[in-house]
């Protein structure tokens, strides 16, 4: 199917304005940052760049704090849910549990749940128990969305290992953890890879529940949001905040491209 | 988390039950037994993620409490004043509206950046790369920077605008323009997932009729019509129905933003529920409110999978 010159043409220009609406706001992020916007003039494209902002925001020990704080509860998520989902998503796929349909649809309908239907009650919960505003209770009120995800991509790389394998360790004599932790884990590893990374990018830029859950040790997203009652002469902090924030992401994003693409198409049921 | 899953799911229950398989499955291991242990601590954590709270909620919805000592057992009165609040009602009509136009958006763009990049060649894996930035970042961040692009008095857009003389837009200013300016955002942030999703649905489709197509002399725009788009349709419902459901969650792009106005023009459901909640410590209606959206949102997927299994005995 060779399309028409014309075709072509129209086809270039739609891809090159798409590919510049989605990097104009990076770009002029980056522009931001390093604009000294206090004079509050018009918007420069060209200027001489200053880098004042990020200094002033990596002196900011409120920011860098949450940096600590996101990077904490990012790890103890990650780690709680997938030492819940792996085991389980291998019981279900290796012994063909029965009760996996009720349980496939509850995970289905946790994921449905609005934020605030879980964060408020859990922030009277977590004070009654000395959990809010901590990492662990962060982490532990992430797993009403978490969970759900890891089984999702779990099962489905899990499913993807020939039965013949497991069977062949059983007759061998293995029992099920040694089948689990020898056989099934080097093969589901890049899957496991996978939705950690997945779990990870959300949690780190999740909004509506670190904002309920936390007040002195806010995560990144929330430290950021501190700059937005500020007048206009802070957009170069801002800015900046905002780059420290997604550089992480957006770095790892360019290298496990691949993994967030098999993560994604397998979420969506592809 | 999608419909089509749900569906196969629930075919997948039926084929089980008409089996009637007894007695313990074929492959239960050598030491037999105790393959519930593996799935116990999973129960345990969404549990307590998900069932302690909502029973917590659903219990004190039946009271009146205010975060204070003030604890009085009201039954069903919460519900009653949140069916006849028309803020409540207006909130989700604005939910509504916001989710039709960004699921619409981001379908129609991410299908014709899909089919465009769809016979390149090279750079296919750095493309697909810069569409799922956005997606990378934080809807916080994304609410932000364009809070300051689109900022009327120093902001690039309506900078940029004025130079082609269009002066004086302030899209997230004004009660008309907030809503679908706040959509279009949206559509910025994840189109890129809607493009990575049809994107592999495209390349997996068969290419006998398309070939036949272009033999029969069929232009380009009847083949997208009348092979791509049929083709298609199961997976853009999917891909739709988990952008529904995000977007009827919406809060940082309008918290981030517009904080709900201007005119209350962008108080969703979450806005009201976390200013109920959180601002003015109305903790018993704040709960009320998220138990009914959530009965709301679940009824309404419920009818979408039925309308689509009737639609499919149907076809």
């Amino acid at each position: 199917m060779r399309p028409s010159p014309t075709g072509r043409m129209i086809r270039s220009v739609f891809i090159a304005c798409t590919v510049v609406a989605t990097l104009f706001p990076f770009y002029w992020t980056i522009t931001l940052a390093t604009q000294n916007t206090a004079t509050g003039g018009e918007p420069e494209f060209l200027y001489v760049p200053s880098f004042d902002a990020f200094a002033a925001v990596w002196s900011n020990s409120d920011f860098v704090g949450s940096l600590v704080m996101s990077m904490i509860v990012v790890v103890l998520t990650v780690i709680i849910s997938l030492v819940v989902t792996v085991p389980a998503a291998y019981a279900f796929v290796r012994f063909e549990l029965r009760p996996r349909t009720g349980i496939v649809l509850w995970l289905l309908l946790a994921y449905l749940l609005p934020d605030f239907l879980i964060a408020i009650p859990m922030y009277v919960l977590l004070q009654n128990v000395g959990l809010y505003d901590t990492s662990f209770g962060l982490a532990l009120a992430y797993q009403v969305f978490m969970v759900p995800l890891a089984m999702w991509l779990l099962l489905r790389f899990f499913e993807d290992v020939p039965a013949e394998v497991a069977e062949a360790a059983s007759i061998d004599g293995a029992s099920r953890m040694q089948t689990l932790l020898r056989v099934y884990l080097p093969v589901v590893r890049p899957g496991i890879a996978t939705t950690a990374v997945l779990i990870a990018i959300t949690v780190w830029n999740e909004v509506t529940i670190a904002l309920s859950l936390t007040l002195n040790n806010p995560t990144v997203p929330i430290a950021i949001a501190a700059y937005k009652g500020y007048a206009s002469i802070q957009w170069d902090q801002l800015a900046a905040a905002s780059l420290i924030a997604m550089a992480p992401v957006v770095i790892f994003a360019i290298f496990a491209q691949k993994h967030i693409v098999s993560g994604l198409t397998a979420g969506a049921g592809k | 988390m999608t419909t089509r899953q749900l569906l196969r799911t629930e075919e997948g229950t039926r084929r089980g039950g008409r089996g009637a398989r007894r007695g313990p499955p074929p492959q239960s291991g050598p030491t037999g037994g105790g393959s519930f242990w593996y799935v116990v601590p999973m129960i345990v954590i969404l549990g307590l993620s998900s069932i302690v709270p909502i029973v917590y909620s659903l219990s004190l919805s039946l009271f009146d409490w205010d975060w204070g000592s003030r604890l009085a057992f009201v039954g069903l009165a919460n519900y009653v004043d949140l069916l006849g609040d028309g803020e409540f009602w207006a909130s989700l009509s604005r939910t509504g509206l916001f989710t039709i136009l960004a699921v619409a958006f981001e379908i129609v763009l991410g299908m014709l950046i899909a089919v465009a990049v769809q016979s390149m060649t090279r750079g296919l894996g750095w493309l697909r790369t810069l569409f799922i930035l956005p997606l990378m970042v934080s809807g916080m961040v994304v609410a932000l920077v364009w809070k300051v692009m689109l900022d009327p008095t120093l902001g690039v857009i309506p900078f940029l605008l004025g130079k082609v003389g269009l002066s004086g837009i302030d899209l997230l200013g004004s009660a008309t323009t907030a809503l679908p300016a706040l959509a279009g955002i949206d559509t910025w942030w994840q189109t890129g997932f809607v493009f990575i999703i049809l994107s592999a649905g495209l390349a997996a489709l068969p290419r006998e009729p398309f070939e036949a197509a272009s033999v029969d002399g069929a232009s380009a725009i009847s083949r997208f019509r009348f092979l791509t788009v049929p083709m298609m349709l199961p997976m853009i419902g999917t891909v739709a129905a988990i952008r529904a459901v995000e977007c009827l969650k919406v809060f940082a792009l309008a918290f981030g933003t517009t904080n709900g106005g201007p005119a209350r023009s962008t108080d969703f459901a979450q806005m009201l529920a976390y200013r109920t909640g959180f601002r003015e410590f109305r903790m018993s209606e704040s709960m009320t409110m998220m138990i009914t959206y959530t009965l709301l949102i679940v009824i309404a997927l419920v009818v979408v999978s039925l309308v689509r299994k009737a639609v499919h005995h149907a076809a």
